[in-house]
């Protein structure tokens, strides 16, 4: 059974408690929490000790628990990639070893970690030099990965074509690439994570891709809806995803991991009426998700 | 303001008339209604006055029965396509159509749309200007023999060309060549390029009613309200300055047409009920 998730970042504004964050979330039908372990979105939890890191996330873990969520899914920082400042590699990984120690502590079975995705690698090009790249990095955090009993998904990503001024393909943004890189890591700790706005924009049918990777690779979700031209993240049914088709997918291939909203957008259009009108809005949320996941 | 609810999309899409014990049981009071050749038949080409009646009436004693008051009765875009490309005398008979289902309905406003054009050409505007008033002399008579009042909404922009009736000065001046009072939808006025907030402000007192909806930049198809382009702070700062006894409209058939294939979902139909519902409150200034 398909299991409802979602961020949090519905409760802006709203002067809730976690404890009240997280019951809201349940009482409209979530169960899962994706929790951001990227800066700004948690604690600084970069300069924590091994210790002081498990008992703040122990501390977040049992706060949802007892509101009937629990993390399903975590989120990595997503600047491990150096750009023209190759002298914080070793800043940036060390800070991704942070952060699936944190995901173990949350309990959290899986953590997003975007693949790296140098500038040379758009439509077609720079496949090998990608992958080089990407299998010392994940290869990296593999003994981490075991060590702390969490698994890496690896998510589609979308480039950026500056002379068409257009979105395109980049580092993992088709299935076939996604798989190639989970078979060619040969773990059990290697997933992968579909974002259907990066599929749209990446030039591939999000649909195609649940069939494609199937439930043997597919097992978390960056659930939202886009225009095929920006990175809009709203909800879904709001641009141009077809999500019966989607919700479709996910049951052909006997997906049982989570339909996980990263569509935290809409809330902060909500602008001062926040207070009035977000927890109606993560109703419809909710509602939407199960509408979706319940076509067969 | 009075929060109106569109109810096309639970009248035609959920079960007919009964759909509007949902509309009541929302906390709506006011409703429009939309007349289409698409859903009520080709009632403007083919009925009798007798057809009219026995189709449009029990529609009416139904809204009343159940203690909503129809705002406005609104033409459907259908019937606009078909005005632009009749003959003279068959666009007579659609407007006679029109206006007498708005009677036999039980309302006193009709709501009706400048012209469009499909096709952006250089003289869009003044084409769409002759054809407006053309179409607009034979409604505005044959509503004056019913006692029917008229309403006229903003034009849209087509492609780079303005279409007469998109300015807020020219809006104004159909009101008052029609003695009309103006509805304002405010994505036609964004793809006009005119600042919704001012466009309220300029309409000021001849404010009939203000179409709750919004739209993605990309694309032009209205949307669920405060989620999209439009800035709804400014919006509803203007609206507060307006006629209060104005209609503020919730245009649920947009948002619903983007879950028509989770149409029978009841959880989805009661959270989107609700939260357009709130919505509609906040914006007219009732919560």
């Amino acid at each position: 059974m398909i299991r409802l998730g979602t961020q949090s970042g519905f409760c802006g504004g709203l002067g809730l408690s976690e404890a009240e964050v997280y019951k809201a979330m349940s009482d409209v039908g979530f169960v899962s929490v994706d929790y951001s372990l990227m800066a700004g979105y948690t604690a600084n939890i970069w300069k924590m000790t091994d210790e002081e890191l498990k008992n703040y996330m122990t501390e977040r873990k049992n706060v949802m628990n007892a509101n009937g969520i629990y993390a399903g899914q975590t989120h990595s920082p997503m600047d491990a990639y150096w750009g023209k400042h190759p002298e914080t590699k070793e800043a940036r990984w060390k800070a991704q070893i942070q952060a699936i120690k944190a995901a173990s502590y949350l309990d959290s079975p899986y953590i997003v970690v975007h693949p790296l995705t140098p500038p040379s690698r758009i439509h077609k090009r720079g496949y090998d030099e990608a992958k080089e790249l990407n299998m010392e990095y994940y290869n990296f955090l593999k003994p981490y990965l075991e060590e702390y009993n969490v698994k890496a998904a690896i998510e589609n990503m979308y480039g950026y074509d500056p002379i068409l001024g257009r979105m395109c393909e980049t580092t993992c943004s088709t299935a076939k690439e996604l798989i190639d890189y989970v078979d060619t890591l040969n773990s059990d700790r290697f997933v992968v994570c579909l974002d259907v706005g990066h599929s749209a924009l990446g030039g591939q049918d999000p649909v195609s891709m649940i069939y494609e990777l199937g439930n043997k690779y597919l097992h978390v979700t960056h659930m939202h809806d886009n225009n095929y031209l920006g990175d809009n993240h709203m909800m879904a049914g709001m641009g141009k995803l077809d999500w019966w088709s989607i919700g479709k997918a996910l049951n052909d291939i006997g997906y049982e991991d989570v339909f996980n909203y990263e569509a935290d957008c809409p809330y902060g259009r909500l602008g001062n009426y926040r207070p009035l009108l977000s927890l109606d809005l993560l109703k419809v949320y909710a509602e939407v998700g199960k509408a979706i996941v319940s076509v067969k | 303001m009075k929060l109106v609810a569109q109810s096309d999309f639970f009248i035609k899409h959920c079960g007919g008339i009964e759909s509007l014990d949902r509309v009541k049981k929302i906390g709506y009071e006011y409703i429009s209604y939309t007349v289409s050749d698409r859903y009520d038949e080709p009632f403007t080409t083919q009925w009798g006055d007798k057809e009219l009646e026995e189709y449009f009436a029990p529609i009416g004693n139904a809204i009343k029965e159940r203690g909503l008051k129809l705002f406005y009765v609104e033409v459907g875009g259908d019937i606009y396509n078909d005005l632009l490309t009749h003959t003279t005398e068959a666009r007579t008979k659609m407007c006679l159509q029109v206006v007498k289902a708005c009677k036999y309905l039980g309302c006193d406003t009709l709501a009706i749309k400048p012209a469009k054009v499909n096709r952006a050409t250089a003289d869009a505007w003044e084409i769409t200007k002759n054809m407006t008033y053309q179409i607009f002399d034979q409604v505005k008579a044959e509503a004056d023999k019913y006692g029917i009042k008229l309403a006229i909404t903003n034009n849209v922009r087509c492609g780079g060309q303005y279409l007469y009736g998109s300015e807020p000065e020219e809006l104004l001046e159909l009101c008052e060549r029609y003695d009309a009072k103006a509805i304002i939808n405010p994505s036609s006025a964004f793809v006009a390029h005119e600042r919704v907030g001012r466009f309220i402000s300029k309409v000021g007192d001849k404010l009939f009613a203000f179409l709750i909806n919004d739209l993605e930049s990309s694309n032009k198809n209205p949307f669920m309200p405060m989620m999209g382009s439009l800035d709804y702070a400014t919006i509803i700062e203007a609206l507060k300055g307006a006629d209060q006894n104005a209609g503020a409209v919730m245009m649920c058939t947009p948002v619903f047409n983007r879950f028509k294939q989770f149409v029978d979902h009841q959880g989805l139909n009661d959270s989107l009920d609700t939260l357009l519902y709130k919505m509609g409150m906040v914006i007219s200034g009732n919560l």
